[in-house]
């Protein structure tokens, strides 16, 4: 409850609803500015969005609850905003109800269920903007008059009725129980009551009939008892409240009350006018044959400028942070552990959480469009049958797509998806998709193995294949997941299409700062945690006494003729063979035989497990050829062409090549996932699970093909 | 749960889902099943009895449909469609 001392500030906590696409986040980002903090609802998913503003010696706690349609939930995301109502708990000083003027019965069929809820309420009449000729101070009056509720009308990007919207609040926190909606029954009983007092002579105002009907009105009550038909009108009044708690409640009923009053607030033919340019735009962009081909143009679009425009940003963030680990490496020339811990474990973790910021922060920028003008309900509408088979709806076109770039910027954009148990399934499976980091290593086995044996045509197709491995596998996995594992039924895909507008650059502005900074705070501080880990496993054991031996090894070699390469990239071959992740990928090896992989592929694959992009230079360290090695380079791939098992057989064939490949596809080496998962789950359960899944699934994946391969002779 | 037999009269009507609409018409809903949540949900958007809609498409590969209602638009899956029951209006 509001509470006021002369040291601390009031604060009142507002609760924000309204019908998803209503202009509740637009209203709410009015009103809190960047004030905003994202947490997590109790035990789920659902992101809790709060801000605050300062008005005076007072503040506001502003919760911006998830669209809702009703208070039946459906969803794990509507259940939390429900929950936050009902709970007397949680229960809000304020609740501010957005009303869209351009849904308006719609909007009020959820507003006739608020009232019995008895929390003091302000209703926010927005979109009046966008309907023609419709003064949106006279369309909140004539609202108020209607439902008796104290209801302001607001610009959210014009900033317009924000400050009058505030002051609302803080007077109807002030009033406390007084500020409590009545219902539309209770306010006819008490509207002719006080009709009824007035023409007995009574000037009384609905306020003061509302504390007599509660017995609080004492002066009023006793001059009343003189007239003793009014006070049995009085008693009257009371028993009729009594029985509308029994009140009709069917669907039906509710529309029939929005219609009446969407008739008293009179917006006239400007909401169907404002749908009629939608209607025209629809009558293309959701065509069964021309809404599909402008909605491939566009998404073509859209991943295409995020290729070209990231690209050359993560180049100069990967530069940038090469540059200063070599500028900050002679500081700590003299102690090595430390020199390789700066600038290899934290340097470089650094530069593996910065490296993503491009493409979250432009993909947010697309998305922030697609949303904001309406056509993100759209494209899930055209793409719907595709997924809905799987136990998926079509907006988790947006995130998979996406994650053929990369799935830290897919996973994070699940939340285009409002209901928690698709965005889990579709988060769950993103990984599977063939990001862009895989692509060298699919370029380097293809280039040494395919290409050279069955030429070029045969080494497009396996690149083509390799990039639907994945997608094909994901299918069963959705299945299983949306099926089993996901417990409930999933919640109705019936989804609204909001008419079109403008997007609002400022909200744009707000969605891209905004992920980018949860994404850096809560992700990048376990990706950053996770390299220093990783750089350890890879760097000790090492002393002195082991360089200086592994360098009379290579010394050794040398005398017999046998050395190749440098005795730099010797030595550290062997420090990797004998550091404690080698030692693994030497005890793991058998693991791998029947994949076709020796204790070197193997240890390739560990190291590769905090982030793929690290496979080829890995490659390139365990055969002795230096960590600068890429896909294209000659060297490696004569190295990898020319590697024996003991026994002098080809290490590496068609099949144990492909497997290998296969392997990479289907196998979760990303730490910087995995984190990410952690941070829109809330929970280490899905991470884990994902990592167990995939990693399990690749193994298999990679023994069946080997075994295949091998068996048809290749 | 109970068997329940349809009457004639049930035999007459005509889903949303088996319907082949025309556009610019429009129809009436007679009567929505509030099976699951699904269906109630469909009411809840103003898929109430009376209540007339109008087609604005159908998505590639024929299910969902995008229907105006109540001055929204919506899209419904064949799934939930099947519940509610329609006629077009004169």
């Amino acid at each position: 409850m509001a509470s006021t001392s002369s040291q601390q500030l009031r604060t009142v906590r507002v609760a924000l609803v309204g019908n998803p696409n209503s202009g509740k986040s637009s209203l709410f980002n009015a009103l809190t500015g960047a004030s905003q903090k994202v947490g997590n609802y109790p035990g789920v998913t659902v992101e809790k969005v709060s801000g605050r503003r300062r008005l005076g010696d007072a503040e506001l706690i502003i919760d911006d609850l998830p669209g809702i349609y009703s208070l039946t939930p459906q969803s794990a995301d509507e259940r939390a905003a429900v929950d936050a109502l009902r709970d007397p708990k949680s229960a809000p000083d304020v609740l501010v109800y957005v009303v869209d003027a351009a849904n308006l019965e719609r909007n009020l069929y959820l507003l006739h269920q608020l009232i019995p809820l008895r929390i003091p309420m302000v209703l926010a009449l927005t979109m009046t903007d966008t309907l023609e000729g419709v003064d949106g101070t006279q369309a909140a009056k004539r609202l108020e008059r209607s439902t008796g509720i104290p209801t302001v009308s607001v610009v959210s990007h014009k900033k317009s009725g924000i400050d009058d919207l505030s002051a609302k609040i803080l007077e109807v926190a002030a009033a406390g129980p007084e500020a409590v909606p009545l219902t539309p029954q209770q306010l006819a009983i008490m509207e002719s009551l006080t009709e009824r007092l007035a023409r007995a002579g009574f000037e009384v105002s609905m306020a003061e009939v509302r504390s007599l009907l509660r017995g609080e009105n004492e002066l009023l009550a006793d001059s009343l008892l003189r007239t003793p038909e009014l006070y049995e009108a009085v008693a009257n009044a009371r028993s009729e409240l009594l029985l509308t708690e029994s009140a009709n409640s069917a669907p039906a009923a509710r529309y029939e009350w929005a219609e009446k009053v969407a008739r008293e607030v009179e917006l006239g033919e400007a909401a169907t006018r404002r749908s009629l340019i939608t209607k025209r735009i629809d009558a293309v962009l959701t065509h069964s044959f021309w809404g599909l081909v402008i909605f491939v143009l566009l998404m073509y679009g859209v991943f295409q400028s995020l290729y070209t425009l990231a690209t050359p940003l993560m180049d100069l963030i990967d530069g940038t942070m090469a540059w200063l680990g070599e500028s900050v490496s002679e500081t700590f020339a003299t102690i090595p552990w430390l020199q390789s811990l700066v600038v290899d474990g934290v340097i470089a973790g650094v530069g593996a959480v910065l490296v993503f910021l491009p493409q979250i922060i432009i993909l947010f920028f697309f998305i922030a469009i697609l949303e904001g003008t309406g056509y993100m309900a759209r494209a899930a509408f055209l793409m719907d049958r595709l997924f809905s088979w799987c136990g998926l709806n079509g907006r988790a076109f947006i995130p998979l797509l996406s994650s053929y770039a990369c799935a830290i910027p897919g996973i994070m954009s699940a939340r285009v998806m409002p209901d928690e148990k698709s965005r889990l399934a579709t988060i769950l499976i993103a990984p599977m998709m063939s990001c862009s980091a895989r692509l060298p290593v699919y370029l380097l086995f293809i280039g040494a193995f395919i290409e050279p044996l069955y030429g070029p045509g045969w080494a497009g197709f396996a690149l083509f294949a390799m990039h639907f491995v994945g997608l094909i596998v994901a299918i069963p996995v959705a299945l299983l997941i949306t099926r089993r594992l996901l417990k409930g039924s999933s919640p109705p895909f019936i989804l609204e299409l909001p008419s079109y507008q403008w997007p609002k650059w400022k909200e744009v502005g707000l969605t891209m700062f905004f992920r980018a900074r949860v994404f850096v705070v809560s992700a990048g501080t376990i990706i950053l945690a996770m390299s220093v880990v990783i750089w350890a496993l890879l760097y000790f054991p090492r002393s002195e006494a082991q360089i200086a031996s592994y360098e009379r090894e290579f010394a050794a070699l040398e005398v017999a003729g046998e050395a190749v390469g440098e005795m730099e990239s010797f030595v550290d071959a062997r420090l990797v063979e004998n550091s404690i992740l080698g030692t693994v990928g030497h005890t793991l090896a058998p693991v791998f035989y029947p994949a076709g992989f020796d204790w070197r592929l193997t240890t390739s694959i560990l190291a590769a497990f905090p982030a793929r992009e690290l496979a080829v230079s890995s490659l390139g360290i365990i055969f002795s050829l230096g960590g600068d090695q890429n896909e294209e380079s000659p060297d490696l791939r004569r190295a990898l062409k020319s590697a024996t098992w003991p026994d002098g057989s080809p290490l590496l064939t068609v099949a144990s090549a492909t497997a290998m490949m296969v392997f990479f596809a289907l196998c979760c080496q990303c730490m910087a996932t995995l984190a990410v998962i952690k941070r829109e789950t809330n929970s280490w359960k899905w991470p884990t699970f994902v990592f167990v899944y995939m990693t399990v699934l690749a193994y298999v994946a990679a023994v069946v093909i080997f075994q295949l391969l091998r068996w048809v002779g290749l | 749960m109970a068997v329940r037999f349809r009457t004639d009269a049930e035999e007459l009507l005509v889903s949303l889902a088996e319907a082949t609409l025309e556009k610019e018409k429009w129809y009436r809903i007679v009567r929505i099943d509030a099976v699951d949540g699904h269906t109630t949900r469909l009411m809840e958007l103003g898929l109430v009895e009376g209540t007339i809609f109008k087609l604005a498409n159908i998505a590639p590969f024929g299910d969902p449909i995008h229907i105006q209602i109540r001055g929204s638009s919506i899209c419904v899956r064949s799934q939930e469609a099947q519940h509610v029951y329609i006629e077009a209006t004169d």
